[in-house]
């Protein structure tokens, strides 16, 4: 509607841009209430994980925050405040990693930007809903009894390790299969670039446009290019779906387990074992860790978001630059120069990211095995000391 | 039948695995159906219930039917909480035991 009116062409469309940038910020960082609890804020947020768990949504736990996915593009962020009467417990939205991806490309590609601002209303819609029938409802419900019965604190700590072991290797599992899928991508781009390439080859060669030898040749062009994507899409097929089918065995594995342990039915006797399995899993973790971190995309897509902007800027930049240097060599060189300052903004951020993501790897390896060794070392103790 | 050769260092897995199928299980179970769940030989399976018996983890019940059942004590049921719950910890970024 606001395009009709006679407006200037730039508020025409600056207008709702800025608006869907507002609506934008604003659905991410609104704050919502979700109630009162009376147990303190740990306690809170640990029976809530518990019984989203046994529901079986996948549940991340830091020090005051519950992160939990709602769907494959939104999750909700639980943050629970000691008060007066207990603990405040309020909500936010956030995104999954493949949502951020989905609003990454949305922007990348220009036009489609406008389908940004109704994608984050239903997302905000989703998790509303989420936290009213799922989250409400588990806090008003009893607390996992905490009666001695041996049997309901097996059972809990059983269904939380299995959630958690779920979680880790069915997030390991997307991001390497988003990796791959990044990578196809960049392999038929390249394709794209290599029929660019010999077709540029063929007419130095002075082929006549529009003579025979030029179709050949420019069939040839492609028949090199699809033989190229081809090739080498199958050998990263070949690398990569060994690891992709392990990761989603294990994911497939603990996930199975847990329906199993939510639901529990008289068991068969050759039943594989629950904790041989989540022993077995623990020894893969480090590896599910590594690949998140390798996928720098699914980890952190804010940061990537700026880095394609800021490149696409860049490059559009120079393209202007080098156009407008015979006309107005003072303009050009300010664009030029302006474009080389984003080329090394995206260098800083780049190095920054990685440092902080190795770093990141770096602490939780060395935690993760030093607390398999203690668990090792405890116990074999244990055991000896039956 | 005489008694098997005492255990100097018993396989957690498979003390586990037996005290976890113990654990899932209402009523006492037939040795037999025990072996299965323990996925070993005849021998060490009897070895590690003698094992298990002696530390009080299992109870041997002999039946009118005459086939042995075994079932979970209370310490052996502690036990495989004790287990489960620093499998849980390490998970959890606890230092388990602590």
């Amino acid at each position: 509607m606001i395009l009709l009116l006679p407006l200037p062409s730039w508020l025409k469309y600056a207008g709702p841009l800025t608006m869907g940038f507002v609506l934008f910020v604003l659905a991410f960082s609104l704050r919502f209430n979700l109630g009162n609890a009376v147990a303190d804020p740990k306690t809170v947020l640990n029976n809530l994980a518990h019984k989203l768990r046994a529901a079986r949504y996948r549940v991340e736990e830091t020090n005051d925050e519950l992160i939990t996915q709602v769907d494959s593009m939104s999750a909700i962020r639980i943050r629970a405040r000691a008060s007066e009467s207990g603990t405040e417990l309020t909500y936010r939205m956030d995104g999954t990693p493949a949502g951020w991806t989905v609003t990454l490309i949305l922007v990348v590609s220009g036009y489609f930007i406008i389908l940004i601002p109704p994608i984050v209303l239903f997302m905000l819609r989703r998790v509303r809903r989420f936290a009213r029938e799922q989250v409400v409802p588990s806090l008003v419900a009893p607390d996992v009894p905490e009666v001695d019965s041996i049997s309901v604190r097996i059972r809990k700590a059983l269904i939380d390790s299995l959630s958690e072991g779920y979680r880790l290797s069915s997030e390991a599992y997307e991001a390497a299969k988003s990796n791959y899928e990044d990578n196809v991508i960049i392999l038929v781009v390249l394709g794209f670039f290599a029929f660019g390439g010999t077709s540029l080859a063929f007419l130095a060669i002075n082929l006549e446009v529009g003579s025979e030898d030029f179709r050949m040749s420019f069939l040839m062009s492609i028949a090199i290019a699809i033989a190229f994507t081809f090739v080498s899409v199958w050998l990263l097929r070949r690398r990569v779906m060994p690891r992709l089918e392990e990761l989603k065995g294990w994911a497939t594995r603990l996930e199975g387990a847990l329906v199993e342990e939510t639901a529990p039915a008289k068991p068969k006797d050759d039943e594989p074992s629950v904790f041989e399995l989540l022993a077995d899993a623990w020894k893969h973790v480090p590896k599910w860790l590594e690949v998140r971190r390798k996928s720098g995309l699914y980890r952190e897509p804010g940061t990537w978001l700026l880095i394609l902007c800021f490149a696409g800027l860049s490059f559009t930049g120079l393209v202007f630059a080098s156009l407008m240097f015979v006309q107005s060599p003072l303009a050009s060189v300010i664009v030029g120069a302006a474009s080389v300052v984003l080329l090394y903004a995206i260098h800083i951020m780049y190095n920054r990211s990685k440092k902080r993501l190795d770093e990141e790897r770096d602490r939780v390896f060395s935690d993760w095995n030093r607390r398999l060794g203690v668990m090792n070392f405890q116990m074999e103790k244990h055991l000896q000391e039956l | 039948m005489s008694d098997p050769p005492a255990m100097d260092r018993p396989d957690l897995y498979v003390v586990a695995r037996l005290l976890e199928r113990l654990w899932r299980e209402d009523a006492p179970m037939l040795k037999t159906r025990l072996q299965v769940a323990a996925k070993v030989n005849y021998d060490i399976f009897s070895r590690y219930l003698s094992w298990m018996v002696e530390r009080g983890l299992v109870v041997i019940e002999n039946s009118p039917d005459e086939h042995a059942r075994v079932s979970l004590t209370r310490k052996g049921q502690e036990s495989y909480l004790k287990l489960v719950q620093w499998i849980n910890e390490v998970v959890r970024g606890k230092m388990p035991g602590f």
